[in-house]
């Protein structure tokens, strides 16, 4: 079994990775150690399980690396979306309209500037850059006050479930004319299925493909405007055509789960070589308490009780690692 | 003499290690009608950084100001509004220069020492009295000499250095060891008291914000990552070593 000793010199093979092998690294100067010194890679080895970026596996890189993107027409392309594509949700599609999406957290600030006389509200431990633009986090659906703009990561950043009241929270959203934005962009790698219910007071929806897809430096995905739309989205659209032209090429090719579902048998080896348990997000497991691994969530620098853990790096380093661990077995 | 003091908060060029301010401070907001009163009768007026040229904001106290007042502008040397400054007869500009060259750009990312040295030229065609004054930190401990040199051979005043206070990491004796036998004679008293924090991790966390190195610009410094005198050092190197067959 893995010990701390062992799981450390795992941190420091995979920081020394990401140092090596571009393919191997996210898209932020943060994701890698700035150089081969011993306090780079220390820093790095220290900070390799928080966040979770998308995947890289080969054949998503692969692929990424050979689509034709033919720039121009690629400017002059057309707002059309088959939400076919998309897991249903409980959303009525044909109710909102697909624009190439700019970031989820762009999208969050006009939507808070269309309702700039309500009080913008989050839960408590959302997205943490929702935190930081965003004053009031509430506890409890019964927070949610008549004024209110909610935005609401689905599933929820905190465990990346369904947050349990759900159905409550968007039928309080109804009763009290309260606008919803859902951030989706955890969705693709969930196994977690269920539809919405009382969607009427959602007003935007944004589907980021940044966690599926390597292209957090790109940005994009796609979003959905609540009919009818402000003049300004038509005649000046803030969207980012690349990244929709991307999301709409790997939902053709690919479909919305093969992210999620090609990390299975990942998944399962690695939660058993760790001694957690899997989780619906297929680039997590589940610390149990009193585990070795318990303070190294992928939340821990801001949730500190989250048992979370980010398995991403043993997923792309998978051979190095398992290589390394023959060894120390021998 | 009492001196009024203004102080500026925004600069167009901060220390690397200055935060953003989002709010402006209490001092700030009342600093005005404070001023206001007081600023026509005042003997002697100093303005503090921030950076009174910043947007211009040194103007509208300087209109108020009596020609005859002794008045000292500190300043980080990026711009130089001579024209407003020169008709006092007792004007003093203190460029808050800490380096030379490349280290000063690294101390103080925004300015090029272009910029500084055409400052100084503009002062001196004006016949503006101007004295440089630097602040001792870890940063420039061990090229204070370059920096005196330099004031020297171009016959600049140089004013002593004040010890940084804030942040803490970074005052002077906090030096790392490594580094404690190269700063010059004339300043290892800078050195003395106790080490209260260490700077490395400051030093690399503002390197990694600026997307810079503290050993290109200061090499020795490669001494203090080689070294480090942390307890599980040689651990970590032997780790190191263990992991690069695996690597790839």
């Amino acid at each position: 079994m893995l010990d701390k000793e062992i799981y450390f010199k795992i941190k420091w093979l995979i920081a020394k990775n990401e140092l090596d092998n571009y393919k191997k690294r996210g898209g932020f100067d943060y994701q890698k150690p700035k150089d081969n010194s011993i306090m780079e890679l220390h820093s790095r080895a220290s900070g390799i399980q928080f966040g979770v970026r998308a995947p890289q596996s080969q054949d998503i890189i692969h692929w990424l690396e050979n689509l034709e993107l033919n720039l121009f027409k690629i400017n002059q392309m057309d707002f059309e979306f088959d939400t076919k594509l998309l897991p249903t949700l409980g959303i009525a599609w044909k109710e909102f309209k697909p624009y190439p999406l700019s970031t989820t957290v762009h999208t969050a600030l006009e939507f808070l500037n269309i309702h700039k006389n309500k009080r913008p509200v989050i839960f408590k431990n959302d997205f943490w850059y929702f935190q930081e633009i965003i004053d009031t986090h509430i506890n409890d659906v019964s927070d949610i006050q008549e004024g209110d703009a909610l935005i609401l990561s689905v599933p929820f950043f905190e465990t990346f479930q369904y947050k349990k009241n759900m159905d409550t929270i968007l039928k309080r959203c109804c009763e009290l004319d309260v606008p919803v934005m859902i951030d989706l962009i955890w969705l693709p790698l969930s196994t977690f299925k269920g539809d919405l219910k009382h969607t009427d007071c959602v007003q935007v929806i944004t589907q980021s493909m940044s966690k599926v897809l390597p292209m957090s430096g790109i940005k994009g995905g796609v979003c959905f405007w609540r009919n009818p739309v402000l003049k300004r989205f038509n005649m000046y659209p803030l969207g980012n055509n690349v990244g929709f032209y991307i999301t709409k090429k790997y939902l053709e090719h690919f479909g919305y789960y093969h992210v999620r579902d090609s990390l299975k048998d990942l998944q399962i080896k690695w939660c058993e070589l760790l001694s957690i348990d899997t989780h619906s997000m297929s680039i997590c497991g589940k610390i149990p308490k009193g585990h070795f691994l318990s303070g190294q969530s992928l939340h821990s620098h801001r949730i500190p009780d989250s048992n979370l853990f980010n398995l991403l790096p043993f997923y792309e380093n998978d051979q190095a690692i398992t290589s390394f661990l023959s060894d120390v077995d021998k | 003499m009492d001196t009024l003091e203004i102080f500026f908060e925004q600069d167009n060029a901060p220390c690397r290690w200055s935060k953003q301010k989002t709010n402006a401070s209490i001092r700030a907001k009342y600093q005005d009608l404070l001023a206001k009163d007081k600023i026509k009768d005042a003997t002697s007026i100093r303005m503090h950084g921030g950076e009174p040229f910043f947007k211009n904001k040194i103007e509208k106290y300087l209109e108020e100001a009596n020609e005859q007042a002794l008045i000292i502008i500190e300043t980080n040397g990026s711009k130089i509004d001579a024209a407003l400054i020169k008709k006092f007869q007792n004007v003093v500009v203190h460029l808050k220069i800490d380096a030379v060259g490349p280290l000063q750009e690294y101390i103080r990312p925004g300015i090029e020492w272009l910029d500084i040295e055409k400052t100084i030229s503009t002062l001196k065609t004006n016949n503006i009295k101007f004295a440089i004054k630097p602040c001792l930190h870890v940063l420039n401990i061990l090229s204070i000499t370059k920096l005196k040199q330099w004031c020297d051979e171009n016959s600049y005043e140089m004013i002593e250095p004040e010890l940084l206070k804030t942040p803490e990491e970074l005052t002077p004796y906090n030096l790392p060891y490594q580094l404690k036998l190269r700063v010059p004679d004339e300043y290892k008293q800078a050195l003395e008291g106790q080490p209260t924090a260490d700077p490395l991790n400051l030093i690399n966390e503002l390197d990694r914000d600026w997307r810079s190195s503290v050993k290109s610009v200061i090499p020795e410094w490669q001494q203090v990552h080689d070294n480090l005198h942390w307890q599980q050092f040689d651990d970590l190197k032997k780790i190191d070593k263990d992991m690069e067959k695996y690597v790839g």
